[in-house]
């Protein structure tokens, strides 16, 4: 568990966007992983199994989240340079994000930061291939409005 | 073939994934529409923000509340509840075996049976030894 907490904790930042709603999202995962670990199948990945369990605490913690509660909690940053890009374009790009849906943030930042394949946010996320590259490219065109209309 | 269908089908492509159409019928589609020629430059521009970009870590330990809250899960609460209510149970269906002329048959005499063995397996600490189970299930993760 102390092994996946720093990996799982950025994926539940991107979708919740608050750092302790995260961290309450990622306690809950561990505890219902616990209680079902007895339906693990050792020939899976460990991580993507869990992941299914954690964006569901993920969901379920941004279902009875109110938007005005949300906004007095601590925002961190979901963004790190490689040192390839300028200050002004990861900000303007996070910024971007933030104004995003959940399940926007989420596809956008699995494919670009993790580097998953559209197979593997198909399986990531439960959907099929066709749906994950129709979202997607929504997912982009909507950050990219967000860019245009900030530049 | 709509324009949204040759974009998302285009994407695939410089995705380096198989699209949904023929790439012939996407260069086609491109090579005549200017529309989706732009829009796909500028979605494809924002590949190169993406390429100076990594997720941040954030140091998390959340083992300890994590370890707290398995060993007092809320099974304990669960007992506090049930156990009165059990105990209630179990003294009224033997206070029906006072009733005179009663009709319930051997409900009157199994229901107490069942109750008080509930009773018995709330009451035990840890019946099934849970957090045995609990902790070599997390030594094999």
């Amino acid at each position: 568990m102390e092994r996946y907490q720093t990996e799982a904790m950025g994926h539940a930042l991107a979708i919740l966007g608050h750092r302790q709603d995260a961290e309450d999202a990622l306690q809950e995962a561990f505890l219902s992983t616990y209680g079902a670990l007895s339906s693990f199948d050792d020939n899976r990945r460990f991580y993507p199994w869990f992941y299914t369990i954690l964006r569901n605490c993920c969901w379920k913690l941004a279902a009875r989240r109110g938007k005005q509660e949300a906004s007095a909690l601590e925002t961190v940053e979901i963004l790190a340079g490689t040192g390839g890009g300028t200050i002004e374009d990861r900000l303007a790009l996070e910024q971007a994000l933030r104004a995003l849906s959940p399940q926007s943030r989420e596809i956008l930042t699995l494919r670009h930061l993790d580097g998953l394949s559209y197979e593997e946010l198909a399986a990531r996320l439960e959907l099929p291939v066709g749906t994950v590259m129709s979202r997607l490219f929504h997912a982009r065109k909507g950050l990219r409005e967000q860019l245009g209309g900030k530049q | 073939m709509s324009c949204e269908q040759v974009r998302i089908a285009a994407m695939a492509l410089a995705d380096g994934e198989t699209p949904p159409l023929p790439r012939a019928a996407i260069e086609v589609h491109l090579a005549e529409c200017a529309e989706c020629r732009q829009e796909l430059g500028e979605l494809q521009a924002l590949g190169q923000l993406w390429q100076a970009q990594t997720r941040r870590t954030h140091a998390v330990d959340l083992w300890p509340q994590v370890e707290r809250r398995l060993q007092s899960p809320i099974g304990q609460t669960k007992k506090r509840r049930l156990m009165p209510t059990l105990t209630a149970l179990l003294v009224i269906f033997k206070l029906i075996e006072f009733i005179p002329n009663r009709s319930l048959g051997m409900w009157t005499q199994l229901v107490p049976l069942l109750l008080a063995a509930a009773v018995f397996a709330v009451a035990q600490e840890n019946p099934f030894q849970i957090k045995t189970e609990l902790r070599s299930q997390e030594e094999s993760i």
